[in-house]
């Protein structure tokens, strides 16, 4: 069963009287222990495929199926069950609440999902832990590096044990060589735990670390070399 | 509450500028409480500690002691009517001199001596013990009137001795003193063969459920309960109403503020509710967690308020200033601020409604 199922997904907005489309008759999968990087110019339409991807928005058409369950239709509150329930999310530049430390980080987020005691107090030390954060974990995200936030977004999208994991652009404010380190942590916890990760990106630089790579272009889709110049 | 909770220990600066303002509105809510309490004392406790349930004033006299005549035969006809008590009750605002020259302003309570209003007052079997004799409120005898003492009426110049000290009381803001009745016609009318059995009003202590309309109907005059008829004591409706506006200035105040702050707190924050909404928050737990915040802060700045407001009102209580604070209205005051300061932030919820999870994905927007 996929992780993440995408079937001739089309997305379409209006905006003053054009309609644009920013999803074009896609089809994608996201197996169990697989790491694909879609990359793309800006306005390709990797954020929207995210969106759709990761139930904050219904496509105009096609389906969405996440481990097994089709979402194309599901109501707002059934879009947050999903979320809470099977969606991991690592954002751009980490996006923290900056009132909790890193360890709250990851305990509030399994709080949404209805989560709460000493097993996820355990849980989350746990995490912090193999994210190399341990020792950091009292610290609120303006006390971390830009890699260690990213670290502590990568670890609180683990902690309620996710079968798709989604990635935003995670090294768009790292180093080069911090961001072959995030890559790589989100890399090793994929094959780690058999989640499908999809994570979009224009970082040529670490493709070569994901197991499968998409271009995307005008909102379509397909395979491309991760060597080859867009 | 676990974001909440932790944003106001890490935002607590700001959260103590929006609370010190509600403390602030919160200390003068009840500071006037108390001193709209005062006032009220001030004006009516005489007329509130007399043991009757309602009160016959003559016809178009809007309540008002002053505008209002009745005779003997209309409280006889009031006794008459069965379980209840009544007897007339003059009432009267009249200076005074002592002996030295002294001048005393003082609202005179004529009653039946021995009758049951008199006895109601501390000392009031004092009254008309000797000749003129009358019974002084606590006021009159802190401002330097004694046992002993003789009040000449001004005009008049009847000779009033003072035979006790009752307990504080007051009327329109003036220190009673009790007179035997027929002392108090003398003082309103003076000596007139006709004013032998005139009063201001009927004083009835009536029973639940007692037939006082069809007396009143047929005695031409209209009966109104005490606390209909506290609105008959000078000034007392347009103190209140003063009050009571400026309370309710108070209250829109710190409603617009919270309404204020909460708008712009969650449009600083509708990045981090669309964090919590992608996380995949309810749009119901994320307002739970924005309104719980919202409401511990105007609670605990009401409380802390109340509670700095009330320690200053015992300051000031016992002066020169009519000021009475009794933990209801304090408490009523506090509740009502709360209510209303969450009714202003109501305005701000619909921000939070209506951000949308997707602003969590940089690009997506």
């Amino acid at each position: 069963m996929s992780s993440l199922l995408l079937t001739d997904l089309y997305l379409s907005y209006g905006d003053g009287d054009e309609e644009v489309v920013a999803i074009d008759h896609v089809s994608l999968a996201a197996e169990p222990g697989e790491l694909v990087a879609v990359v793309g110019v800006s306005g390709a339409g990797k954020s929207s495929l995210l969106a759709v991807a990761g139930a904050l928005r219904s496509p105009t058409s096609g389906s969405v199926s996440i481990n097994g369950t089709d979402i194309t239709n599901a109501t707002s509150s059934r879009q947050a069950q999903i979320r809470r329930d099977h969606i991991g999310f690592v954002f751009q530049s980490s996006n923290l609440f900056e009132a909790l430390t890193a360890r709250e980080q990851l305990i509030y987020a399994a709080r949404i999902a209805g989560r709460k005691g000493k097993d996820v107090e355990a849980a989350a030390d746990e995490l912090l832990q193999e994210v190399g954060l341990a020792a950091k974990s009292g610290r609120r995200p303006g006390e971390l590096s830009g890699g260690e936030r990213q670290r502590v977004g990568i670890a609180r999208a683990l902690i309620n044990e996710p079968s798709l994991l989604l990635v935003d652009e995670p090294t768009s404010s790292l180093d080069h060589n911090r961001a072959r380190e995030i890559v790589g942590l989100l890399r090793e916890e994929t094959h780690r735990r058999r989640i499908g990760t999809v994570m979009v990106t224009h970082d040529r630089s670490i493709l070569d670390l994901t197991d499968r790579v998409l271009t995307m272009w005008d909102g379509r889709i397909g395979p491309a070399n991760p060597a080859s110049e867009e | 509450m676990y974001l909440a909770l932790r944003e106001l220990k890490f935002a607590w600066g700001r959260f103590s500028l929006v609370g010190s303002v509600i403390g602030l509105v919160a200390i003068l809510t009840v500071m006037l409480s108390g001193l709209a309490n005062g006032l009220v004392n001030d004006g009516i406790s005489g007329l509130r500690a007399l043991p009757v349930t309602n009160l016959a004033f003559g016809p178009n006299s809007h309540s008002t002691f002053s505008r209002s005549t009745i005779d003997a035969g209309t409280v006889a006809a009031f006794a008459a009517v069965g379980g209840v008590e009544a007897e007339p009750l003059g009432v009267g605002i009249f200076n005074a001199k002592l002996a030295d020259g002294t001048a005393v302003e003082m609202t005179m309570f004529g009653l039946v001596p021995n009758g049951f209003l008199a006895s109601s007052v501390a000392n009031g079997d004092r009254l008309g013990s000797g000749p003129d004799s009358v019974v002084i409120s606590q006021g009159l005898a802190d401002s330097g009137v004694a046992v002993g003492d003789h009040l000449i009426l001004d005009r008049s110049g009847l000779d009033m001795a003072v035979a006790a000290v009752a307990s504080e009381a007051t009327y329109g803001h003036v220190d009673i003193v009790y007179v035997p009745i027929d002392l108090w016609r003398r003082a309103a009318y003076g000596s007139s063969t006709t004013s032998g059995d005139l009063a201001s009003a009927v004083a009835l202590n009536a029973p639940p459920g007692a037939d006082l309309a069809t007396t009143a109907a047929r005695a031409g005059v209209g009966v109104v309960t005490k606390a209909e008829a506290y609105s008959g004591s000078p000034g007392y409706a347009a103190e209140t109403s003063t009050m009571t506006l400026i309370r309710g200035f108070l209250y829109v105040i710190a409603a617009m503020i919270l309404g204020a702050f909460f708008t712009v707190w969650t449009i600083q924050r509708r990045q981090e509710i669309g964090l919590q909404k992608a996380l995949g928050a309810s749009t119901w737990a994320v307002l739970k967690e924005s309104l719980g915040q919202v409401f511990l802060v105007l609670s605990a700045a009401t409380v802390a308020g109340a509670a700095i407001g009330y320690g200053l009102g015992l300051l000031v209580t016992g002066g020169t200033v009519p000021f009475s604070l009794q933990p209801g209205p304090v408490l009523a005051a506090s509740a009502t601020l709360i209510v209303t300061g969450m009714a202003g932030v109501l305005v701000g919820v619909r921000r939070i409604t209506r951000v949308d999870p997707i602003i969590a994905l940089g690009g997506a927007e």
